[in-house]
């Protein structure tokens, strides 16, 4: 199972693929929304974390092309504090599910195997 | 993690629960927490020298989710003051005093860091 990951934190892109590497999926890491369009341009993972506040390309302008392009792929969107409102315009736009930053190791397994059937 | 008992800046127990144990991951994330967090504060510097409250706002929402994961408390409750003051682009002079505290307070952790670091090795 291939997961995707779009964020533009360093450590929080780096911890997020340590976590998912360790629950056994293969990850593409990338830093901005725009590098997330040219991966799923050429390839379709079986899941996309997305966190909303990126250059170029944002969580959401992705979020909009996963749903016009890959709708059968589900997307968790990463949200700060304080993004209540842009989380629930993500779920409008088909958004699967969201996690709260910082996360929790034990969410982010769960949240990834419900979605992902495994 | 060693020492984290006594660290009095930073908390790394989440770090902990991240890795897993995995000291190799912990080392790499301080690390790369002392090398990117001097580049995001000068960003945001250059900012407020340019009144440019984007820049504030983002690069104080980016490094909110990095000090959180080295439990540095000060400066994740200095730069959410400064997010949300960018965000209704209201006192620049506020987020100018927060901004040096934090800068301030990036010396302490950095110090912690490099002791952590060394214990590390």
């Amino acid at each position: 199972m291939s997961v995707l990951i779009a964020e533009d934190d360093l450590m929080i892109l780096k911890t997020l693929e340590f976590r998912l590497k360790k629950d056994g999926y293969s990850t593409t890491a990338v830093n901005n929304g725009q590098d997330a369009i040219d991966y799923l341009k050429t390839n379709t993972p079986d899941l996309v974390i997305t966190d909303l506040m990126m250059p170029y390309v944002s969580g959401m302008e992705l979020l909009y092309y996963m749903k016009q392009n890959l709708p059968d792929v589900p997307v968790i969107i990463l949200s700060a504090a304080g993004q209540e409102h842009t989380v629930t315009e993500a779920f409008t736009l088909g958004a699967d599910d969201f996690i709260t930053k910082p996360f929790s190791p034990s969410e982010l397994s769960l949240r990834v195997k419900r979605l992902l059937g495994k | 993690m060693p020492n984290s008992q006594k660290n009095q800046i930073v908390n790394l127990e989440y770090l902990s629960t991240i890795s897993d144990g995995n000291q190799a991951f912990e080392k790499s994330m301080l690390e790369m927490y002392l090398k990117l967090t001097p580049k995001e504060l000068g960003k945001m510097r250059v900012g407020l020298a340019e009144s440019d409250y984007s820049v504030l706002q983002n690069g104080a929402h980016k490094l909110v989710s990095s000090v959180g994961l080295i439990g540095a408390a000060v400066m994740k409750e200095k730069l959410l003051s400064i997010e949300l003051i960018a965000m209704s682009k209201s006192d620049l002079d506020k987020i100018s005093v927060l901004l040096h505290e934090i800068e301030e307070e990036h010396n302490k952790v950095t110090l912690e860091l490099n002791q952590i670091l060394n214990e590390l090795s």
